[in-house]
């Protein structure tokens, strides 16, 4: 009984932090979703007026949900390809290939601020390094970030950029596939097409999916770069539901209707989640 | 039961883990009030005061921090510099805490959401009949205006943005044109422009003459205006402000039908795509150019020749480009609008609601802006090369010599003294309206929408905003 008290005791910072930073503004966010609150004044119950308006009179809602949908459905799948590919590529045995692993890790772990500041000058249309590249192929390249077709898909490649992290989780998972099952497939005749095929996705399928279900999660959440590079622009094209709540919360005072933004976000990527779960059954193989 | 499990800890062990715990939480309280702010001399209050200046405006404003401390014995104004990003809602949290600061200077146009949300307070409570008198006769007509709420004075002006020419006698002669003869129009301007255009040998834009850019800098200057004083409402789609949206939009496409000419890709501005294309052509012109700030400003480097900017670059100009020849001179009016005519964004000193020591904030207020004794004020807006609060300051002999020194900044103060200069409306959802405005702005530049399809739909915009925030029973 006593060392359950002392284990309270060592855990009880967290336990704290986690009460009081976490769970209750997460609890207190659905009372505040029926609220008008702006953050200063008491909240004042509207029912569900803050969900009715969003519907209703609020059309960068429905704009903001399409652009971040987009951004989920083009940058999750690029980016478990990247992650996959990456660390197929890094699983071979040759020289050097802890340096290699570690400088395509590196850019993952660096402040995705610091990221953005460095793409802004790559994807400058007249002084940026990629148009500068296009140049010398002869080629006119787009205004990256000012132009409505390309800024949306400028994100999207550079959160390729930092794949590195879910290409460690895939790395572990390669190195976890037994060795007889390779050499089993290579008796039966199978080439590398047909190992990869047959051998090493379905037995790396369940750390795709984790990466999937992470990447979906972190897409609907997607808001510092769009906020430091783009701040939702060109004509909204790059105005993610994340942005746009973070600015109905602090810049336009609208805290309740912000919570309600935040809630329905939530119930999104719960259902995405349920959905994905209710798939897994169909691809995702334990049997490693 | 864990209790009975073999192994478990002795008491004390029990006891010097509970300690180590308190210990912990002990130091982490201490480190935290350490990280409070202290009265540096006894028997003074500590004025919390949050600002948002850096680089070139924290040197003067500590100095006018440390005259303050030094000019009187009861207070002591402890300054906080926020960055920009975290500002607002720094506030905004340290108000629902309450623990808010005495004073914030703010850039946000955002006095009336904060006034309408009870976020600051009204500080004509503060003043005196004789300061409020001298207040509304000798401020300037834009800074008597700014800030008011519902009949109340919510924030009181620190620096305040005028907008006029900027050009380059040096690129004038180049170009054959006497710098000495400016345009009277808005129009002719326009097309002075033209004649400083540059291209280089591909036909790329070197260098524009004039590139209209901001809607707001121009709507005053068409007699146009986005808000009615006189009767609370909205101006946004009205005739005033199509000419200027459609003039910008002109002036754009010309530019960019003529880069695209030079490079041997001619378009028709008879069809929308070939609008678009010139258009477009401009945007990436202005999206490859440099930072404004510092030495990389545009202007210093020549890629304009003419550009419509505040007060501050006077001062940056005087830093980083010390040998650059330049003029500045009132906008021309478009025909048929306003003389000296400007939008403005203005720097608020705002008292948030909960403050500790408002006494002592609004000393400093009075002190720094010159309320009280404006030739002392006098001495410190140079440091800063900001826009006096009163009349009376610039008169003050210590300002006019600093003035003979940056002749370029007396067209400011000819343009402030003007009724012609507009500010964001004071409405409780200013800053969703100038996203919006930003936003529509965008899209009549890149030919996305014409300037009236535009200004419909920002009127549409706050149609649904107002529908919004009845439903929700917010002010409107």
């Amino acid at each position: 009984m006593k060392n359950r008290w002392i284990g309270y005791a060592f855990i009880s910072p967290w336990l704290l932090g986690f009460l009081i930073f976490t769970a209750y503004p997460f609890v207190a966010s659905i009372y505040f979703s029926f609220t008008r609150y702006d953050i200063v004044s008491a909240p004042h119950w509207v029912g569900l007026a803050n969900y009715r308006a969003l519907v209703f009179d609020d059309p960068l809602f429905l704009k903001s949900l399409i652009v971040t949908f987009k951004f989920a459905l083009l940058s999750v799948p690029l980016g478990l390809a990247a992650a996959v590919g990456l660390a197929l590529l890094l699983n071979n045995n040759v020289r050097g290939i802890a340096a290699y692993r570690t400088l395509f890790f590196l850019p993952s772990i660096a402040p995705t601020v610091a990221n953005a500041m460095v793409f802004l000058w790559l994807l400058n249309p007249t002084i940026g390094l990629v148009n500068g590249i296009l140049k010398l192929a002869r080629r006119d390249g787009p205004d990256w970030l000012g132009d409505t077709h390309w800024a949306l898909w400028s994100l999207v490649l550079m959160s390729l950029w930092g794949v590195g992290g879910s290409m460690v989780i895939c790395l572990a998972g390669l190195k976890d596939i037994p060795a007889h099952l390779y050499e089993a497939a290579v008796i039966d005749g199978a080439g590398p097409l047909h190992r990869l095929r047959h051998v090493t996705l379905p037995m790396l399928s369940p750390v795709i999916f984790f990466n999937l279900v992470m990447g979906v999660i972190g897409a609907f959440q997607y808001f510092t770069e769009a906020y430091v590079m783009t701040q939702g622009g060109p004509e909204d094209s790059t105005l993610f539901y994340a942005l746009y709540l973070f600015r109905r919360a602090w810049s336009y005072l609208d805290m309740g209707y912000a919570s309600a933004m935040a809630w329905v976000l939530f119930l999104i990527v719960m259902a995405g989640t349920g959905m994905l779960f209710r798939t897994q059954r169909r691809w995702v193989h334990y049997g490693g | 039961m864990a209790g009975d499990a073999p192994g478990r800890l002795a008491r004390r062990e029990a006891i010097a883990a509970a300690a180590g715990s308190v210990a912990a939480v002990g130091a982490l309280a201490a480190g935290i009030a350490s990280l409070a702010p202290r009265t540096r001399r006894a028997g003074r209050k500590t004025v919390r005061f949050w600002h948002l200046l850096s680089g070139l405006w924290l040197e003067p404003l500590n100095r006018a921090v440390a005259r303050f401390n030094e000019s009187q014995g009861r207070y002591e104004v402890d300054a906080l510099q926020l960055t920009t990003g975290e500002g607002d809602s720094k506030l905004l949290l340290s108000v629902a805490g309450g623990d808010p600061p005495d004073m914030m200077l703010v850039w946000s146009q955002i006095t009336s959401a904060w006034a309408a949300s009870n976020i600051i307070q009204p500080l004509d409570s503060f003043m005196t009949t004789g300061e409020m008198a001298r207040f509304r006769t000798n401020a300037y007509p834009v800074v008597a205006r700014s800030g008011w709420h519902h009949g109340q004075l919510y924030g009181i002006t620190m620096g305040f943005d005028l907008f006029v020419v900027y050009y380059r006698p040096d690129l004038f002669r180049k170009a054959g044109i006497d710098p000495d003869r400016f345009p009277a129009t808005l129009e002719e301007m326009d097309r002075l422009g033209d004649r400083i255009n540059e291209f280089g040998s591909g036909g790329d834009l070197t260098r524009a003459g004039f590139l209209p850019q901001t809607l707001q800098y121009f709507i005053p200057l068409f007699g146009g205006n986005l808000y009615d004083a006189a009767t609370g409402r909205l101006t946004l789609n009205t005739p005033e402000n199509v000419r200027a949206l459609t003039f910008m939009v002109e002036s754009r496409v010309r530019l960019g039908v003529e880069t695209l000419r030079r490079r041997g890709n001619p378009v028709s501005t008879s069809t929308v795509e070939g609008r678009r294309e010139a258009l477009e052509s401009v945007t990436k012109f202005q999206a490859g150019l440099p930072g404004d700030d510092g030495a990389s400003w545009p202007f210093i480097s020549g890629l304009y020749g003419m550009t419509i900017d505040g007060e501050w670059r006077v001062e940056q100009l005087r830093r980083y480009a010390p040998q650059l020849e330049y003029r500045t001179i009132p906008v021309p009016p478009a025909a048929g609008g306003k003389r000296l005519a400007s939008f403005s964004m203005v720097n608020y000193l705002v008292m948030p609601k909960g403050a500790r020591h408002p006494d002592g904030a609004w000393e400093f207020l009075k002190f720094w802006t010159g309320l009280d004794h404006p030739e002392v004020a006098a001495e410190m807006y140079p440091w800063q090369g900001w826009m006096p609060v009163l009349r009376a300051s610039e008169s003050a002999p210590v300002y006019q010599s600093w003035l003979n020194t940056v002749p370029q900044y007396r067209t400011f103060l000819e343009v402030a003294k003007s009724d012609n200069i507009m500010t964001t409306p004071p409405v409780p959802y200013q800053t969703f309206l100038m996203d919006r405005l930003s936003d529509i702005d965008q899209l009549a530049m890149r030919g996305t929408l014409t300037p009236e399809q535009a200004l419909r739909k920002l009127e549409d915009d706050v149609a649904h905003e107002l529908a919004r925030r009845k439903s929700l029973g917010l002010p409107e």
